[in-house]
């Protein structure tokens, strides 16, 4: 990165609950996440399959019940995420709306709200098409509902390209701030869970795991995620506090940033094909022991948000990790981030 | 601190105004256009539901063309994609085999393309049928960029941006720093949307499609026309064209977006978002408003739109640069539109000349605008050209364009 930059802030809702202790009790085992089972027809009948489920819980703190009820439940996630991640930023006055970039990111969009729209057309006619639910279903809904509710008005921006996404997400945000396009960008990413996610999921698979074992490549163990993470970034400033943001790295310039960690957490989602990926990629580490937590949060394609998130989180004193992700066999995103 | 210059120097679209961006020109100048019923999709509403549909063979438009490593059965967002494409590389005269490889970045914007909307398969499941996973697979298979990218061979950044009707804008933008940062030396960048059920309906829905040809900034304007297609730029800094003896299009001077921070669906009032952006792009830009040759407005013909955008040109332009809404030819392609603009935009200024606004008959005291009702030369003093493009979610977002020395 050409410049030094800062995570200020984080907050998320994921199916461990909402903020950054919740990720903490997560990753020291203090807390479980809410798996809910949702029946779906696989390939040898019907399957009871664990949904990593997040909530909304605690919007109201910052938004009355009103001001959101046209307003879906993935966007809700990431109104959430967003009023935590500046609540722990604590920037007071120096949070300047007209100065406020939001770029935001996900593989699928607000899925549930894109099958409400064609329910209101299977149930009611095209005549009835739900106009609340089509102005949710676009992906850039969650972008647009922040940026109301905080008055953002710098740039707004929203990225899906599966395991591509988180990785310019933070690109990109890194860029506004570089240009001075923006004083501090809310990055962040997600899912939204619906239960053709889960059939897609079913329909094919031989057989079914009870947990997600992220790491065992020679067993399709993916149980579906859903939530938003959103980090504050900013420029680094001499004796600023927060998490430093030290690379986005891909292609040829991943394994140096991963050769450079003390810690290495990969964003793998519990499926086959990504074990050829991830081998390499656990080459490139070196001794750095290596870490995935999917279990934590469930299968998504950026799942990568949630593994930065962990390790702002978790991160000691003069650590380095490296967070990565494999999309397919081929492209290797690293996210670096350290104290 | 100076930013490398960065230019277009391939350029191609495909939309209901044309098959290529040469034909586009032609028919806009004489001022056809033709919307009409769908024919690929069926609409169970009461009213007339004019569409810019593309009827082009799209197997044809790639025909003698051939791509590297092939997509793996592409779907129609796809194809118009690599139609725009395959006419942007030729007009670069590059090879596409020339864009291989980890220094070739790919940024496309769509709102169709990154959306699993497939209602067949949807009623099917809801049904409780357990229906084949293969629009599953053709929707992981087809996001924009990685198709692109995979078509081409080019493994260097790649992202898809859903920022509604600004996103083909917002893609080509986003390239222009890839290529500044250096993250790669060429990028192919536009937009591409087909129509869609799904949109027709939830247009529809919001109240703002027209049952006749749309009209921008008439004051009969009755609402907006979806079309489909797709629009593409081969960026790469001045320098390179340079070396390798190029004669660019244009020069993408600058990018600027902002948000409104206003209302899901509707604009500011005061176009807020659109004056901070537009003023942003001129700064960086290094033009003054007098020195723009033309306005490429977005100009949906919805009132509000209209309305909003019209005020703001007036008040950052005042009557100095005509303006034109290229959306009277080509309907509105959505994730596509601002990446078509761009590409009309570059070749009218190129060209020296604008096509009348169709449609527009009545000026809107409203507006305190009046769109081109004519052919226009534009001034050959003026070295630049603006397209703006509004979104969904009060996405603002402006690209000026100079011309190429």
């Amino acid at each position: 990165m050409a410049q030094a930059l800062s995570i200020l802030g984080l907050g998320v809702a994921s199916a461990l609950g909402a903020g950054v202790d919740s990720l903490r009790k997560g990753l020291a085992g203090q807390a479980k996440p809410r798996i809910e089972i949702d029946r779906v027809e696989g390939a040898r009948g019907e399957v009871a399959l664990p949904v990593y489920r997040a909530s909304d819980d605690g919007l109201e703190r910052f938004m009355a019940r009103r001001a959101v009820r046209r307003i879906d439940r993935f966007s809700r996630f990431a109104l959430l995420a967003s009023y935590l991640a500046v609540e722990n930023a604590d920037l007071g006055e120096s949070l300047d709306p007209s100065r406020l970039g939001i770029a935001f990111g996900s593989g699928y969009g607000p899925l549930e709200t894109t099958f409400q729209f064609q329910d209101s057309t299977i149930d009611d006619g095209d005549k009835c098409a739900s106009p609340t639910a089509f102005a949710n279903s676009v992906h850039n809904a969650p972008a647009s509902h922040v940026s109301i509710a905080l008055g953002a008005q710098g740039p707004c921006t929203t990225i899906t390209t599966f395991g591509h996404t988180v990785g310019e997400v933070l690109c990109t945000a890194a860029t506004w701030l570089e240009r001075g396009e923006a004083d501090y960008v809310l990055a962040g990413a997600g899912e939204n869970y619906s239960p053709v996610w889960g059939y897609a999921l079913a329909r094919d698979a031989a057989e079914w795991p009870g947990e997600m074992r992220p790491l065992d490549f020679d067993a399709c163990t993916a149980l579906p995620g859903e939530g938003f993470v959103v980090f504050v970034i900013a420029r680094a400033r001499e004796g600023g506090g927060g998490v430093r943001l030290i690379d986005v790295a891909s292609g040829d310039e991943a394994p140096e940033a991963l050769a450079q960690a003390s810690r290495v957490f990969v964003a793998a989602r519990g499926v086959r094909e990504e074990g050829t990926a991830y081998a390499a990629l656990a080459a490139a580490s070196g001794d750095a022991p290596i870490e995935a937590h999917a279990a934590l949060y469930g299968s998504m394609p950026t799942g990568l948000a949630f593994e930065v998130a962990l390790a702002a989180a978790s991160a000691g004193p003069d650590e380095r990790i490296a967070c990565a992700s494999c999309d397919g066999q081929d492209a290797t995103t690293v996210v670096v981030v350290g104290k | 601190m100076t930013l490398a210059r960065v230019v277009v120097s391939g350029s191609g679209c495909i939309c209901a105004a044309g098959a290529d961006a040469p034909a586009c020109l032609v028919g806009m100048e004489a001022g056809r256009r033709a919307p009409r019923e769908p024919r690929r999709i069926a609409l169970d509403v009461d009213r007339p539901f004019p569409v810019f549909e593309v009827h082009e063979d799209l197997a044809g438009a790639l025909r003698g063309f051939d791509f590297p490593a092939p997509a793996a059965e592409p779907g129609r967002t796809s194809r118009l994609a690599l139609a725009a494409a395959a006419e942007a590389i030729r007009d670069a005269h590059l090879d596409p085999g020339d864009l291989a490889g980890p220094r070739v970045g790919v940024c496309m914007g769509t709102t169709v393309g990154c959306t699993l909307n497939n209602e067949p398969f949807y009623r099917a499941w809801r049904a409780g049928e357990k229906p084949d996973l293969g629009p599953v697979e053709a929707f992981l298979a087809n996001n924009p960029a990685e198709c692109l990218a995979r078509a081409l061979g080019a493994t260097g950044p790649v992202a898809t941006i859903d920022n509604a009707c600004s996103s083909g804008a917002d893609a080509i933008g986003l390239a222009l720093e890839w290529l500044r940062q250096g993250r790669c030396d060429v990028a192919l960048a536009g937009g591409a949307d087909e129509l869609s059920r799904v949109t027709c309906l939830g247009f529809m829905s919001l109240m703002i499609v027209a049952d006749e040809p749309c009209r921008p900034f008439d004051r009969r304007r009755k609402g907006l026309n979806l079309g489909e297609g797709a629009g593409i730029v081969v960026m790469e800094s001045a320098e390179r064209a340079r070396h390798r003896q190029a004669s660019p299009r244009a020069e993408l001077m600058a990018y600027a977006t902002r948000a409104d921070a206003h209302h899901p669906t509707a604009p500011h009032p005061e176009a807020r978002g659109l004056r901070r952006a537009t003023d942003a792009a001129l700064k960086r830009a290094g033009v003054s408003p007098r020195s723009v040759a033309f306005v490429n407005a977005h100009g949906t013909s919805t009132p509000d739109n209209d309305r909003v955008e019209a005020r703001a040109i007036a008040g950052i332009f005042g009557d100095t640069a005509p303006v034109v809404s290229t959306k009277a030819y080509t309907g509105h392609t959505l994730g596509a539109a601002g990446a078509i603009e761009a590409v009309l935009t570059v070749r009218h200024l190129a060209a020296g000349r604008i096509p009348p606004t169709a449609g527009f008959g009545e000026s809107d005291p409203d507006c305190g605008m009046i769109p081109t009702v004519t052919a226009t030369n534009l001034d050959p003093r003026r070295r630049a050209a603006v397209s703006n493009s509004l979104a969904f979610g009060g996405n603002n977002s402006v690209l000026v364009f100079g011309r190429s020395e």
